[in-house]
């Protein structure tokens, strides 16, 4: 009688890789920090060259430096980045590919796509939240100014116009100052935001365009 | 001498500020927080003191005393090093949770914190020694000869002291506790004794009741309590006797009593249909003229005539008389017409006419048949149906007796023409009314006269026999049953003679499951228990009673499952306790053990919690539209975050609970409270001013008043209860500390939740109340075996094994409760936030691979609806990928 072979498949443990994939995404976040993004609406475009890397990356046919070598020519063709790309940016992203590729090359084929996706959509969520923190840090600044320059909201809505309610009690109520709230604005409301985004330019901010849309 | 209550205030405070909640104290045996481990431990420790200062123990000073209390406070306090903490949760290797320089720093401030601010600095060297060498493998020669150039007086007994209770109050379950007590120095000093019970469900808090009552009152102290016992003290230079089970058995039918001896009408009364006396053990003869009177508004006076008039026009348009299998309203009068020899047209005048008596009689019937079953012989006994027989038929006339007992269930013409018909034609001048038959008084008048003529009949049947049936009986009969629980103190049995009864019985159940017969041998489908005699389940008490189970047989019929006596009278006790059946049991029992002291703070903040919420469910506040709704998680979640909920009042805890109706449902409200007030009043603002004692101009400016519960007039507020619907839909169930029970009357679930939704909502409000109470908390289903004990965590996890694979046990461990909590609530959030599957989204949101994942749900979502992603979003997609790890 022949002996029953037994085969017992293991699921693999993602959560025993945690820690390279959280390092991949940090190269990334880190080549990210200096990419000027397109729009900030699309995931395509906030992920930039790396959503395209993550996608090759599952084809286990590139090397880590034809790899990062593609993703640095899409960097480049991007009009905002002027031809330009710093030296740490340039290593971040070398970093993360070749960690990812080992990384998956040291995985089972079936978790790959995980794993990929894992890095994609935390790198996403690191973004995308990176870019809203921003525009609120920056409608505080907006806050502040202006209740140093009115002290209560009564006075606000007098030089405003609406309803001191409108803006809620500690000015909590009030948006970032938008383009669109620019267009919209009249008066005292236009000349404040002027004012405001020059001071914040003096403070080095950078008032970026695209998140703007977003509010 | 101590002054207890703000000794025990004083360190909680102190030990709150430490966060010592947060820490974990114990892990391999049971879970416990370095504040509940202590607070234990002051207070076996406080109530040990009264016995052992004495002069025939250890004689100790105030001083002493103080050096005790302060050294069991601090014993422990190097555990809530971050390092050790580490090591409590197996991220690092052994360390020692003795740290003599941390607790040279903490003794001043909690000296002082507790009010003993006259220790001196050798005081002091004699508390340092007690509580670093309180453990045993601390007691290195170095350390001990440290201690006694620095020491003085009686460190090492104090030391000891520490030791032991720290042992004791360490152990798990009572029997251990026992044991440790036993084996250390307290044994020559004091007797050691304990109660035990068998966890059945509410019917156990009564019985602990019972238990610590009689041991306290044969002079025995309690000292630790747990989920299912309770550990007692008593000098051994004063031994006391233990409470016979016969003396437990009688406080517990006193306290049975008292739960029974509310009003039961509602559940007297059954169905026209099918069981008007569906629970004969609630019946209490004194009560007949109630259930009479609730009897006869069972069933309305014009609902007959109103579909004999519907079918009429039925048949008039050519359609067929019934709707249904079966009777037509005409042949139920041609039946009557053939009862009394006559016949008629059908849908003549005679037949509108008869179809308008028989409409009427309804309430009338209603209240015959209660009588009838009310004179059954198993309740009154041969001899009572002797007497009830005459006494009737001295009213409605030789043979009617025996008309009455011919009829069954509700059959309009049979009752008519045997029991109503009897009565409507007595004459008027037997009852002293100008009239020549009943059937010429108003139908009011006519039921009040028959609901009077019953009830003086039955009270002469309950007047002339031994023993009327009453609830106290039931009482008793509860206790006899549930006094089978108590494990300790109890009769000794012969355990191989208990086994061989046991299998006797398992080998010859299966073939009586599912039947009910003289000879059957029964083990409880609930409790497991064997037994003979049992009640046959019905669907008033227990899910599904007819399905069938491994239990019985798989050939041949299967009708009920039949239930042991004890199983039955605690369903019973539940549904007289919450006034209608459960939907699920909301468990709070400590976590292993808890002191005296501890359990008097737990016991009243579930009373100030149900108070609150109890307002909150009856509208006794001045917004009704304020509601409470366990399944709200989302609401409940985005409340709770910035609160600290181990520092919450009862009363605040409850208030993060609520919701407020929306604006829609507000508005509809107010002007359906507006429109009942005036029909009440038809429209007479002048009269409702006259009933309300008040002057109001406007009905809105009324109906305002009402709303804020600002009209103590009870028809007013019984409109506002009923617009709102304000009803209690959980009732508080504590008698003890060893267990709390909040039976809820619906499920804690969304509407279209799927198992594993409903069971994280659960797992979620279990967490809530267990972090908020340090308590353990199971929310379990009605029909549920209670089978745990304490010790297991902070909150049980559902048997939805989805669930139960994503938290990674079946209760949730204080390590890991918190996480958990937030994690719950911020995917409630997240869920709605994303529209996630209204079935299954807070799992969803649980099982995402990233954060990211819900992200960018949450951005297409709102995308659809042209909304921007908010900085809210990103705030706690953050948290949720701070807990998940993620």
């Amino acid at each position: 009688m022949r002996v029953p072979i037994f085969v017992r498949v293991e699921r693999f443990d993602l959560d025993s890789v945690g820690s390279e994939i959280e390092t991949v995404r940090d190269c990334f976040d880190r080549y990210l920090d200096s990419y000027p993004v397109k729009s900030a609406r699309s995931k395509h475009s906030l992920m930039g060259p790396v959503g395209k890397v993550l996608q090759e990356a599952r084809t286990g046919k590139w090397d880590a430096e034809s790899l990062a070598g593609y993703a640095l020519n899409i960097h480049l063709s991007n009009p905002k980045a002027k031809g330009y790309i710093s030296q740490e940016s340039r290593e971040a992203l070398q970093e993360g590919v070749e960690r990812l590729l080992k990384l998956l090359k040291e995985i089972p084929v079936t978790a790959q796509d995980k794993i990929v996706d894992r890095v994609d959509y935390g790198l996403y969520f690191l973004r995308r939240a990176k870019g809203l923190e921003w525009l609120e840090t920056i409608r505080k600044e907006f806050t502040k100014f202006l209740r140093e320059k009115y002290g209560s909201p009564e006075k606000l809505a007098e030089a405003w116009g609406g309803k001191p309610e409108d803006y809620g009690a500690d000015f909590a109520k009030i948006p970032y100052p938008s383009k669109r709230m620019f267009a919209e604005a009249t008066s005292q409301k236009k000349d404040d935001i002027i004012e405001f985004v020059k001071q914040a330019e003096l403070k080095g901010y950078e008032l970026v365009e695209e998140e703007e849309e977003e509010m | 001498m101590i002054d207890r209550k703000p000794v025990f205030q004083n360190a909680i405070n102190w030990m709150l500020d430490r966060g010592w909640k947060r820490l974990g104290a114990k892990r391999k045996q049971f879970d416990q927080s370095l504040f509940e481990h202590t607070l234990i431990e002051l207070d076996v420790a406080l109530q040990l003191l009264p016995i052992l200062k004495q002069p025939s123990h250890f004689n100790l000073t105030t001083e002493e005393e103080q050096i005790l209390v302060v050294s069991l406070v601090a014993h422990d306090i190097g555990k809530e090093r971050p390092e050790w903490q580490d090591y409590l949760l197996g991220r690092r290797d052994f360390v020692s949770d003795v740290d003599p320089e941390l607790t040279r720093a903490a003794l001043p401030d909690l000296c002082s914190a507790l009010g003993f601010s006259g220790l001196h600095s050798k005081v002091m060297a004699v508390i340092e020694n007690c509580v670093n060498l309180h453990m045993s493998h601390e007691r290195r020669d170095a350390n001990v000869v440290l201690a006694i150039f620095q020491g003085a007086d009686r460190w090492y007994t104090l030391a000891n002291l520490v030791y032991h209770i720290d042992n004791i109050c360490s152990a798990k379950g009572v029997f251990e506790a026992k044991a440790a007590f036993e084996r250390s120095i307290l044994a020559k000093h004091l007797r050691v004794t304990y109660h035990q019970v068998s966890i059945r469900g509410v019917s156990t808090t009564a019985l602990h009741r019972a238990a610590l009552d009689s041991f306290q009152e044969a002079g025995w102290t309690p000292l630790l309590h747990f989920s299912d016992a309770t550990l007692y003290v008593c000098s051994a230079a004063k031994p006391v006797l233990e409470p016979r089970p016969d003396q437990i058995e009688a406080r517990l039918v006193q306290i049975l009593k008292e739960a029974t001896g509310k009003d039961v009408t509602q559940f007297i009364v059954g169905s026209p249909t099918a069981n008007i006396l569906p629970k004969p053990d609630l019946f209490e003869y004194s009560e007949i003229l109630m259930y009479l009177e609730a009897a006869t508004r069972k069933i309305g006076r014009k609902s007959f005539a109103m579909a004999y008039e519907r079918e009429k026009k039925r048949v008039a348009s050519g359609r067929p008389a019934a709707t249904g299998r079966g009777k037509s309203k005409a042949e139920v009068i041609e039946d009557y017409w053939a009862r009394k020899g006559k016949t008629g047209e059908r849908y003549s005048s005679e037949m509108d006419r008869d179809a308008e008596r028989i409409s009427t009689a309804h309430p009338n019937i209603l209240a015959f048949k209660l009588f009838k079953a009310a004179m059954k012989p198993d309740f009154i006994g041969d001899g009572g149906v002797r007497i009830a027989r005459q006494e009737y038929e001295a009213v409605f006339g030789a043979g009617s007796w025996d008309s009455l007992l011919s009829t069954s269930t509700l059959m309009p013409a049979q009752d008519m023409a045997k029991t109503v018909d009897l009565f409507w034609q007595l004459p008027g001048q037997q009852f002293g009314l100008a009239v020549r038959t009943l059937e010429e008084l108003a139908p009011e008048k006519r039921t009040e006269l028959l609901v009077d003529t019953l009830a003086q009949i039955a009270g002469k049947v309950y007047a002339a026999i031994p023993n009327p049936p009453t609830r106290a009986t039931l009482a008793r009969k509860m206790a006899a049953s549930f006094i089978h629980d108590l494990v300790s103190p109890a009769v000794q049995v012969d355990l191989s003679e208990l086994a061989r009864q046991q299998m006797e019985f398992y080998a010859v159940s299966k073939s009586f499951a599912g039947k009910q017969t003289k000879k059957a041998r029964y083990i409880c489908p609930v409790c497991n228990t064997k037994f003979e005699e049992g009640v046959r389940a019905k669907a008033d008490f227990i899910d599904n009673p007819e399905s069938h189970t491994n239990r019985g047989i798989a050939h041949g019929p299967f009708g009920y499952i039949t239930l042991c006596k004890s199983c039955y009278y605690e369903r019973i006790l539940r549904q007289l306790l919450l006034g209608e059946r459960a939907a699920e049991l909301i468990i709070v029992f400590p976590r292993m053990n808890v002191g005296p002291g501890a359990g008097e703070l737990l016991v009243r903040k579930a009373e100030a919690l149900y108070n609150r919420a109890y307002a909150l469910m009856v509208g006794d506040t001045d917004d009704p539209d304020r509601r409470l709704w366990l399944a709200f998680t989302s609401f409940i979640a985005e409340q709770m975050m910035q609160q600290d909920l181990y520092r919450l009042a009862p009363e605040q805890f409850v208030d993060l609970l609520t919701y407020r109706s929306s604006e829609e449902n507000r508005r509809k409200n107010r002007r359906e409270l507006e429109k009942r007030l005036q029909e009440q009043y038809e429209g007479n603002l002048e009269a409702a001013n006259d009933e309300w004692g008040r002057d109001f101009k406007t009905w809105a400016e009324a109906t305002e008043a009402v709303y804020a519960n600002q009209v103590a007039d009870p028809i007013a507020r019984q409109i506002r209860a009923d617009v709102y619907r304000l009803y209690p839909q959980m009732q508080l169930v504590c008698q003890t500390p060893h267990m709390i029970i909040l039976p809820v009357n619906y499920t804690i679930k969304l509407k279209d939740d799927s198992e594993a939704n409903a069971a994280l909502r659960r797992t979620f409000v279990a967490l809530l109340l267990g972090l908020n109470l340090d308590a353990s908390v199971a929310i379990v289903r009605d029909s549920d075996q209670i089978d745990f004990q304490g010790g297991e965590g902070v909150a049980f996890v559902p048997a939805v094994a989805t669930v139960r694979e994503l938290i990674g046990s079946n209760w949730v461990p204080l390590s890991e409760a918190e996480r958990w909590l937030r994690a719950l609530g911020i995917a409630s959030i997240l869920a709605n936030a994303g529209q996630y599957s209204v079935r299954s989204g807070l799992f969803e949101v649980l099982t995402a691979p990233t954060a990211g994942h819900v992200l960018r749900r949450i951005e297409q979502k709102k995308a659809m609806e042209r909304q921007p992603l908010t900085y809210r979003d990103i705030t706690y997609l953050r948290v949720f990928a701070e807990v998940m790890q993620r």
